[in-house]
């Protein structure tokens, strides 16, 4: 308030109000006036104007006015905080703490600067860094019990960090050691909770529960109680005292007698007690009666709670010695009838599916069904008088059954029974429609359509039916009439999303995404379902927009967690440290972010256009992409998979095995990024190699790394052939990719062309002694490169003879199939133009020379680039006859639905046939979005063909 | 069948401290009902770090988040108060009574942090969730004016105004915290 009439101050604070405006120009601007006018001698506006310059996006610019600031030695709050943000923003986040170490030489007695440095060193996780600052905090305010809890919390962080003996003998004693000094002083919860946290590193139990016992649980507050008690629990558990544990089980179940976690811990933790005492259970065991009547006791205590009746399974589930299938039958059904009109009844069961006999027909699945039938309420009917909540409670009870039914049976149906299904359960939907439902609410009835879908799903699986869109349209038909009446129903959308990508229609498919609103932390768990389709789908620069966001949102994920770590400190919040930290490892190693990233700088390289050589270089080499051929390939060890398959409901458990099976499902996703990383580093390579020769004539230091990529790309594609990986093998389960990305690209050979293209940079420029006399390569060195793109483009073009027409095509005419190896085509096709343009980089010495000596370079180059122009012009033809195909198609199918009544049965019985209104709308949309596809890819062929025509290879720069 | 999730305490094996790591159960929030916001890993990261004992996580039993509650206390005197940030169920989760067992709880940390009342915002048009509080006991204390603005999406494309309801607690008995304002209020007037 004071500096209002400062002028420098007021020029200073307009720089502030611009960048607080995001009117980042100005910030320049007005940054720029201040140091004309002081002469430059500002730093401040120095260290702003750099700040205004990186989020204008003039990095360059931006680095240079960083580093003026950096050469300063200051302790000027101001510049400080600016920097700070300036290194947050360029994700620097090391030099901040660099910055601080220099101020605090300035002002060592400053405990602002010691605290900004002890921050810094918490956003890198410099633990031990962190524990030296705080020591000197406390040593200049020996008062104040934070700072000498910081330095705590840093030595326990250590001791997480290396373990071992490290952690047991020397860190975690010095740890408690110095929190035991302080126990007389601890004024918080925060401490004492952060000096049992040292207590249970070191696995001193008894002591932690002394703790809790002890004058120092006066700190802890009443909101705490709740937590307390599960440590105590926790602790019991750890001390082994089992009889304990399940006592305070029980009594922790009294509180939530119906909640579920509570149950299965009481059971297990009563049987290991009951076990501990004497042995294993034996049949008709008195203390398995015994667990039965306490749990019949609650059940009488509160009649009509679930938890109890659920908990009698679960004793057999975990303890199956007490299993007779008579009675899980039995009490299943009980379970059924009791609650049948609340949802998720049949996910509850069929996780006891296994209690239950295959080979007793008394006690079988099937049986469990027939008995439970008679009791169910007669299919309801929609109508302005009827009681509603009556009605879907019916309805939710048939819902149940047929949920319930679907999972048991758990085997698909043959085809008239499926027919039948179908109809009766797309009848029942349409008859029990609500009116006047809001669009953000969900009609009950949905999922009958939804499992109606599944059906189709389960022929278009069964049937050998892969080859055939007629499954996947008729489920996409019934869905687009679900998602009219249910505009908000996720699941709908999800199906949706699916199948339109198993049609290969892209833009349909992106749309619904969005509609989903899919950002921030569900990028994690559901932008799978269409990150993965972006390679099959061709090289569209939606999907890189799509790439590009993910890749940000986790690029920004760490910055977030560490200014939280920071808040967590500031605080005392001690006990979310160590799960922060846990965070950030958790969001380094998530196979999302790796996956999008190395499939970014994948895409982006390849549709670079006539910037790929500075594309390659600009990239830069990430540390996960290990774009150079000398660095080791990246292995991709350690990935976590955030990909929640359960988001596509499936209660056939033979479908829900698939997602089972975890370290498989990573396995096939590290085999893809090995793939893509190994393509990545070879285009890379192309590029080094290109440049050396242009500089010395040959290639020579870049030689032998380049055979060594090579040897990988060989082995890579040995190990990947072969019956272990079947060409369109289609995953069962509706979440997963089908086919699997790998074998596919593998089939479409998009991989072949890679080892000749290095083959021909090697021969290109055959080395000589005598540097002006060496030779250029014989023209038909580019042989080996054009039969493989030969092949890929045969492969095309049979699909193109048939006219991409589902009834006549005998080979492949799953389009999401034949835009898959459009796609691979697409990225042979790129990669033909960089060979092309990356000759004319090589060869660009050769060719400056005087008139008759670069004659012979002038004719190769003319033939390659004349060679590789013909080859992505015929796959371009190739795409202008399947889009001509498509484009024929767009309005047809609204012309065939006109006029056209639908046809409805005797007493409006129309067989569950999709409207006619809904199937036009999908063969439109995929009419559209399929030449829409086509079209991109047309383009970009169109692109990368006129490159070689205008022959920019030809001496451009 | 429901399990309430309660921020689990660590376990330690050989040294190293194996946490039943709460803070990822945010990757598994299902947010695609369009009533329910997806906010960036900061925010949530937020409510976990001050007030993580009002996040509350409800799990089905084969460990799917059926929904959850965050809220936080703020407010000086008699305006000490529990507040509901977010609330959320997923739609085929809907009917077995979670949102109520979810406000509860978060109700009795309330109670034991000695507030004096719970209130909550919520879009006037989402008559579900009205008529939902109002059987917890809640009721509308005010309007607060064009409180949501409209976005992309074209459900919610109009601004749309906000009741603030509220709901006393054993502190304050004569339920002062819960008479109505008679005019609506403008978001910026809001404390």
């Amino acid at each position: 308030q004071n500096n209002k009439s400062d002028p420098r101050e007021r020029r200073l604070k307009a720089i502030y109000d611009a960048l607080d405006a995001g009117n980042n120009k100005k910030a320049i601007q007005e940054a720029e006036k201040v140091l004309r006018k002081e002469a430059g001698d500002s730093l401040c506006a120095k260290a702003l104007r750099a700040l205004a310059l990186l989020r204008y996006g003039r990095l360059d610019e931006a680095t240079a006015a960083a580093s003026e600031v950096e050469r300063v030695d200051t302790s000027e709050e101001s510049v400080l905080q600016a920097m700070t943000y300036f290194y947050k923003e360029s994700h620097r986040l090391d030099l901040i703490a660099a910055m601080y170490e220099r101020a605090v030489q300035q002002q060592p007695k400053s405990e602002d600067l010691l605290t900004s440095l002890f921050m810094a060193h918490v956003r890198v996780l410099d633990h031990k860094k962190q524990q030296l600052t705080a020591a000197k905090l406390h040593r200049l305010a020996p008062s104040k019990n934070p700072y000498y809890f910081w330095s705590v919390m840093s030595v326990l962080m250590q001791a997480t960090e290396c373990g071992g003996e490290l952690a047991s003998k020397m860190l975690l004693p010095l740890a408690a050691k110095m929190a035991e000094a302080f126990r007389d002083r601890m004024n918080a919860e925060a401490e004492v909770q952060l000096y049992l946290m040292v207590l249970e590193m070191q696995e001193r139990f008894e002591d932690c529960l002394a703790t809790l016992d002890g004058p120092l649980s006066s700190l802890l507050s009443p909101q705490s109680t709740e937590m307390t008690r599960q440590q105590r629990m926790g602790y019991l558990e750890k001390l082994g005292r089992k009889q304990e544990l399940a006592d305070a089980r029980w009594e922790d179940l009294t509180t939530e007698p119906n909640d579920w976690a509570r149950w299965q811990s009481c059971i297990q933790s009563s049987i290991n007690a009951d076990i501990s005492q004497g042995g294993d259970y034996v049949e008709a065991d008195p203390r398995l009666s015994e667990l039965q009547s306490r749990i019949d006791a609650i059940a009488a205590e509160h009649p009509g709670l679930s938890g109890p009746c659920l908990a009698r399974l679960e004793l057999m589930r975990r303890c199956p010695v007490s299993c007779r299938p008579e009675t899980a039958l039995s009490l299943m059904r009980s379970y059924f009838e009791a609650f049948a009109s609340r949802p998720a009844v049949a996910s509850d069961l069929l996780q006891f599916r296994s209690l239950l006999s295959d080979t007793d027909e008394n006690s079988s699945p099937a049986k469990l069904l027939e008995l439970i039938r008679p009791g169910l309420p007669e299919w309801p009917k929609a109508a302005a008088d009827a009681d509603r909540q009556q009605l879907v409670r019916d309805l939710t009870a048939r819902i149940n059954y047929e949920q319930l039914s679907r999972g048991l049976l758990n085997k698909p149906m043959d085809a008239e029974q499926r027919n039948a299904k179908v109809a009766e359960l797309i009848q029942a939907y349409r008859a029990n429609l609500l009116d006047g439902l809001r669009p953000t609410e969900v009609q009950p009835a949905d999922d009958l359509l939804l499992l109606a879908v599944s059906l189709h799903y389960d022929a278009w699986l069964v049937e050998d039916a892969k080859q055939s869109e007629t499954h996947l349209l008729q489920a996409l038909y019934l869905l687009d009439e679900g998602l009219s009446g249910s505009p908000s129903n996720y699941n709908i959308m999800l199906w949706m999303i699916r199948l339109f990508i198993a049609l290969g229609a892209w833009t349909p498919a992106s749309n619904l995404y969005e509609r989903l609103d899919v950002k921030q932390i569900l990028l994690e768990s559901v932008g799978f379902v269409l990150s993965r389709q972006v390679a099959r789908c061709g090289l569209l620069s939606q999907g890189l927009v799509m790439l590009n966001n993910t890749a940000m949102f986790y690029k920004n994920n760490w910055r977030d967690i560490v200014e939280h770590l920071c808040t967590a400190y500031r605080i005392g919040n001690f006990r979310k440290v160590p799960e922060l930290v846990a965070l950030t490892d958790r969001v380094s190693s998530s196979l999302e972010s790796v996956f999008c990233g190395l499939e970014l700088r994948h895409q982006s390289l390849l549709l670079s256009g006539p910037n790929i050589v500075e594309g390659v270089y600009e990239m830069g080499a990430p540390p996960e992409s290990s774009s150079s051929a000398e660095s080791p390939q990246p292995a991709f060890d350690g990935l976590v998979d955030g990909r929640d398959f359960r988001l596509v409901r499936e209660f056939r458990s033979d479908l829900l095995a698939a997602t089972a099976d975890a370290s498989r499902l990573l396995e096939d996703e590290r085999a893809w990024l090995l793939y893509r990383s190994l393509g990545l580093r070879c285009v890379s390579h192309l590029t080094r190699m290109a440049t050396e020769m242009a500089s010395t004539g040959s290639v020579t230091k870049q030689a032998d790394a380049a055979r060594a990529l090579k040897q990988q790309l060989m082995e890579q594609s040995a190990g990947s052939t072969g019956d272990s990986l079947p060409a369109f093998d289609i995953e069962p389960h509706p979440c997963l990719p089908y086919p699997a990305c790998l074998p596919a690209h593998f089939a479409a050979g998009s991989q072949a062309l890679l080892a000749p293209a290095i083959d021909y940079f090697l021969n290109l420029l055959p080395p000589s002694t005598d540097n002006s006399s060496a030779g250029v390569a014989d023209a038909s060195s580019i042989d080996p490169l054009l039969e493989s793109f030969d092949a890929q483009l045969a492969a095309v073009e049979v699909i193109n003879a048939d006219g991409g027409s589902a009834a006549t095509a005998p080979v492949e005419p799953l389009f999401g199939q034949q835009l898959q190896r459009l796609s691979c085509l697409c990225e042979s096709a790129c990669l033909l133009s960089l060979v092309h343009e990356l000759t004319a980089v090589a060869l660009a010495g050769k060719l400056a020379m005087s008139k008759k000596q670069r004659r012979p370079y002038e004719t190769f180059c003319r033939t390659v680039r004349s060679r590789i122009g013909d080859r992505i012009n015929r796959a371009a033809a190739a795409l202008e006859a399947l889009e001509a195909v498509w484009k024929a198609k767009i309005g047809q199918a609204w012309t065939d639905a006109d006029g056209q009544e639908e046809t409805v049965g005797v007493g409006g019985d129309d067989g569950g046939q999709p409207k006619r209104r809904c199937r036009a709308k999908v063969d439109e949309l995929l009419c559209q979005s399929r030449c829409r596809c086509l079209g991109e890819m047309l383009n970009l062929l169109r692109v990368k063909a006129r490159l070689s025509e205008t022959g920019r290879a030809g001496g451009a720069t | 069948m429901v399990s309430f999730v309660i921020e689990s305490i660590l376990r330690v094996t050989n040294n190293v401290i194996l946490y039943n790591i709460y803070i990822l159960k945010i990757y598994h929030f299902r947010n695609m009902d369009p009533l329910t916001e997806t906010y960036g890993l900061s925010f949530y990261l937020t409510y976990l770090v001050h007030w993580p004992e009002y996040f509350k996580i409800a799990e089905s039993s084969d460990g799917r988040v059926m929904g959850y509650v965050m809220g936080k206390s703020e407010g000086y005197n008699e305006k000490w108060h529990g507040h509901v940030t977010a609330l959320s169920v997923a739609p085929e989760f809907r009917r077995l009574g979670l949102a109520g067992k979810l406000m509860a709880g978060l109700e009795d940390v309330s109670e034991k942090k000695r507030a004096y009342f719970v209130d909550l915002f919520v879009r006037v048009s989402n008559d579900v969730a009205v008529a939902l509080y109002k059987k917890l006991g809640y009721t509308v204390y005010r309007r607060v004016l064009e409180y949501y603005s409209g976005n992309s999406s074209p459900m919610f494309e109009q601004d749309e105004d906000a009741f603030d309801m509220r709901k006393s607690l054993s502190r304050d008995p004569e339920r002062k915290s819960m008479i109505p304002l008679e005019k609506p209020v403008r978001p910026e007037d809001v404390d």
